[in-house]
C-alpha cells in the first residue's frame, strides 16, 4: 500500500489472475487521497483487512495442516477469479505452501479422490465447493467475513 | 530437458503420472528429498519411516534411483 505516506513500495506484487486492472500514479493517487473523504475510509478500510489477513496468514503457515491450507488457497483463488478453473500454477502453490511440486500434485490427487476437485496434468477445477470449504482451515472463512465486512460498512 | 516421476513405493499410496521437467538427476535427487521430508512434517506422530522409498522413474519408465526416507524421522 505505497502511497499512503511513503512513495515506494516495501514489496513486489505479482499478479496470479488473469483480469482488467487500474494503476494510477503516487502524485495523482495522494491528491484525490486529499480531496475525497470517502476515497480515504474506503483505502483505510482496505489496508487494515489487509493487515489482518497479513497476521492471519502467518499464524495459518505455522499452525496449519498443508492440505488444508492448500484448500484455503483453491478457495480464496475461486473466489476472486471467473469460473471454475484455478489457473495457478504448482510452482506458484509450491511457494505459498512451503513444499515441494511433487508434493503439492499428491496433495492434489487426494482432493480429486476425494471427488473435492478434478485435476488432471496440473489443472485444478473445482468440483464441490461446499465440501472443500469443510476441508479448508477456518482461516478460510474468517477472512471471507472480514473482507467483506470491509466491503459492505463502506456501502453504507 | 528429461522428464521425471515419483511415486512412493510403500506406505501412502501415490502414483505420480504428471512427473516433472528437471535438469538432470541430481535436481530429481533434490526434489525426492524435499518430497520426503515434506511427507514426514505432514505427519510428525509418525516416528518410523523404515521401508518407506520415494522411487525415481524416466520418461521410459525405467528405475533412476530409489530414495529411502531416513528412517528414524527428524530432517
Amino acid at each position: 500500500m505505497a502511497g499512503f505516506g511513503g512513495r515506494s513500495a516495501t514489496g513486489r506484487a505479482v499478479v496470479q489472475l488473469e483480469g482488467a486492472f487500474s494503476h494510477i500514479g503516487v502524485a495523482h493517487f495522494q491528491s484525490a487521497m486529499r480531496q475525497s473523504p470517502a476515497m480515504r475510509e474506503l483505502f483505510a478500510r482496505y489496508n487494515d483487512a489487509q493487515v489482518t489477513l497479513v497476521y492471519q496468514v502467518a499464524g495459518c503457515n505455522a499452525l496449519h495442516q498443508v492440505s488444508r491450507r492448500l484448500c484455503r488457497w483453491l478457495l480464496q483463488t475461486h473466489d476472486r477469479g471467473d469460473g471454475d478453473v484455478i489457473p495457478l500454477t504448482h510452482e506458484f502453490l509450491s511457494e505459498m505452501l512451503g513444499v515441494q511440486r511433487t508434493t503439492v500434485t499428491m496433495l492434489a490427487k487426494e482432493l480429486q479422490e476425494l471427488g473435492l476437485i478434478n485435476y488432471r496434468r496440473g489443472r485444478i477445477e473445482i468440483v464441490d465447493r461446499a465440501r472443500l470449504e469443510q476441508r479448508a482451515c477456518e482461516c478460510y472463512e474468517t477472512a471471507r467475513r472480514k473482507i467483506d465486512r470491509v466491503f459492505s460498512e463502506t456501502a453504507e | 530437458m528429461p522428464r521425471y516421476y515419483f511415486s512412493l513405493a510403500n506406505g501412502r499410496s501415490f502414483d505420480d503420472v504428471d512427473g516433472l521437467e528437471l535438469p538432470d538427476v541430481e535436481a530429481a535427487r533434490t526434489e525426492a528429498r524435499g518430497f520426503a521430508g515434506d511427507l514426514m512434517r505432514m505427519q510428525p506422530e509418525r516416528r518410523d519411516w523404515s521401508g518407506w522409498v520415494v522411487r525415481v522413474t524416466d520418461e521410459g519408465q525405467k528405475p533412476v534411483f530409489d530414495l529411502p526416507f531416513p528412517a528414524a524421522g527428524g530432517d
